[in-house]
């Protein structure tokens, strides 16, 4: 082998040879099985690389792939997934309990606890209301939420300001709390608001939102719209929002596919935190709504050699609805996103 | 969750010879697509596929992925437009070289290989590996930062990686 050889192949796997070049090169490795294992070593040489670890800025920049990834398979992962388990606190700013109607049932962690007035809701609490019954709560006196009778909903992570609603009728009347949107999920979207007063609707057909003052943004991942006040659009299942014949809604820009990442310095970056709204048993993978952007975001598992089983286990148990935390990490050169579930850590 | 049962166990002992061979497997759909970022995508992809499957031994997974990553590398290449790559044929001629490639260390210690043997390169030939891999310039970017010819570039990256080779190969005592 000589160095016009190395420099041909060097051109070639970094994309830059020309058709002339990969003619040559062609012929230069079909006759010669030497040549042939050169290429391969130069190619493998160049592929390790990807996993060499390296500083958190570079590291960070690699997230412009696809998707926000799972990292898997170090040992720093492992351990910090079963450190953050439980270290999730409950704000003090969370969502408290206003009124409650004839009967109402709250399951916390698995366990059906009492519901009054003055009692503070926690991050994935499952609120189901019965008929002739209504739950009223409020967010730092800024939110007021009604849930009407047979709905069902789960409660965001106190700092999320998020409800996903399974059925039934949220009316939701809001007015602006900075750095926070307060948005109402369902599997088919987001309504998300910009200081108003709204009813989001959800049965066998779809999503619906309705807006009596101020404006909405409804999105999912097939676009987004702005419903203004008198207003109102709808998701079906499987489909983009479409505002009602007699509304108003203007038509914008699908909704932000990125989570955004901070960068400074060493240690946990938080990611993002939200409500789990699909889940993909068949690609290990999930969708977390952040709340504080309403951008919407799938992590899939990602395998990097090791013991991946912890985290395939992990994604395995997720089901929508689920509040989590997803921070990234860069320790020791090693790089890997955990999953906290707030639920588990914010008892009574 | 249907199903989620399977697919939180365990990690069978052929995907961990997949898992393994990763650098070769990445390297393996590299060749056919030149985007180092875009084969990442590509290898998870086959790997994901591999967790359904049921392997008899590694080297029947080892078989299975080689054809999947192929056939999906090849659809890629297909769908961003062919653009100039090695023949079929010569793919084929390869495949040796890349089971004799893959008869050596894990994953990891070519990592830490590599790691140690970039720590002894001279100053300007890491600052052109960081250029390239963690600015992630190409050989016009990196031609443009260092104000030298693009072909300049690619003679210096072609010495750099025949040397990290050598030292990798002198580490783990191959050769």
């Amino acid at each position: 082998m000589d160095s016009a050889d190395d420099e041909l192949m060097v051109r070639y796997l970094e994309g830059a040879a020309t058709p002339g070049e990969v003619t040559a090169l062609e012929a230069r490795l079909a006759g010669d099985h030497q040549a042939r294992r050169e290429f391969v070593r130069l190619a493998h040489l160049q592929a390790l690389f990807i996993d060499l670890p390296r500083a958190p800025a570079a590291a960070l920049q690699r997230r412009s792939w696809r998707w926000p990834l799972v990292l898997l398979g170090s040992a720093a992962a492992l351990v910090l997934i079963g450190m953050l388990w439980h270290r999730q606190p409950a704000g003090p700013a969370g969502p408290a309990i206003t009124a409650v109607s004839g009967t109402v049932h709250c399951l916390r962690a698995g366990i059906e606890v009492d519901v009054r007035a003055g009692d503070a809701l926690h991050a994935g609490d499952r609120l189901s209301v019965d008929a002739a019954s209504q739950l009223s709560f409020s967010w730092r006196d800024r939110v007021a939420i009604r849930l009407a009778e047979q709905s069902e909903a789960t409660v965001g992570g106190p700092s999320q300001a998020t409800i996903t609603l399974a059925q039934g009728d949220i009316h939701a009347l809001t007015s602006p709390i900075p750095g926070l949107a307060f948005t109402i999920a369902t599997p088919e979207g987001l309504a998300t608001d910009i200081g108003t007063e709204f009813t989001v609707h959800r049965d066998a057909l779809g999503t619906r939102v309705r807006v009596d003052r101020g404006q909405v943004r409804f999105s999912n991942a097939s676009g987004q719209l702005s419903i203004a006040a008198g207003a109102s659009a709808r998701i079906a299942p499987g489909g983009a929002p479409q505002a009602d014949p007699a509304g108003t809604s203007s038509s914008a820009g699908g909704p932000a596919a990125t989570v955004p990442a901070s960068d400074d310095g060493d240690g946990p970056h938080l990611t993002a935190s939200g409500v789990v709204t699909q889940v993909d048993a068949k690609r290990r993978s999930f969708t977390l709504i952040d709340a504080a952007t309403g951008a919407s975001s799938e992590y899939r598992a990602y395998f990097a050699g090791g013991h991946p089983q912890a985290m395939l286990a992990r994604i395995a148990t997720l089901s929508v609805g689920d509040s989590l935390t997803v921070t990234y990490l860069e320790r020791e050169g090693r790089r890997a996103l955990a999953i906290t579930p707030m639920a588990r850590s914010a008892g009574p | 969750m249907p199903g989620s049962d399977a697919h939180a166990a365990a990690v069978k002992p052929p995907m961990q010879a997949l898992l393994a061979e990763r650098g070769i497997l990445l390297a393996y759909i590299n060749v056919m697509l030149r985007d180092l970022h875009a084969s990442e995508d590509i290898l998870q992809e086959a790997l994901m596929f591999a967790m359904d499957q049921e392997f008899a031994d590694a080297d029947h997974a080892r078989r299975w992925i080689r054809v999947t990553a192929r056939n999906l590398a090849l659809a890629e290449w297909r769908r961003r437009g062919r653009g100039a790559a090695i023949s079929v044929e010569v793919l084929d001629q390869l495949e040796d070289a890349w089971r004799e490639e893959g008869d050596g260390r894990e994953h990891g210690e070519r990592i830490a290989a590599l790691r140690a043997c970039c720590e002894a390169l001279p100053a300007s030939a890491k600052r052109l590996i960081d250029l390239r891999f963690e600015g992630n310039l190409d050989g016009l970017g990196i031609s443009a930062r260092i104000g030298r010819p693009v072909n300049t570039v690619y003679v210096g990256l072609s010495r750099i990686y025949r040397r990290l080779a050598q030292c990798i190969q002198h580490r783990l005592g191959e050769g």
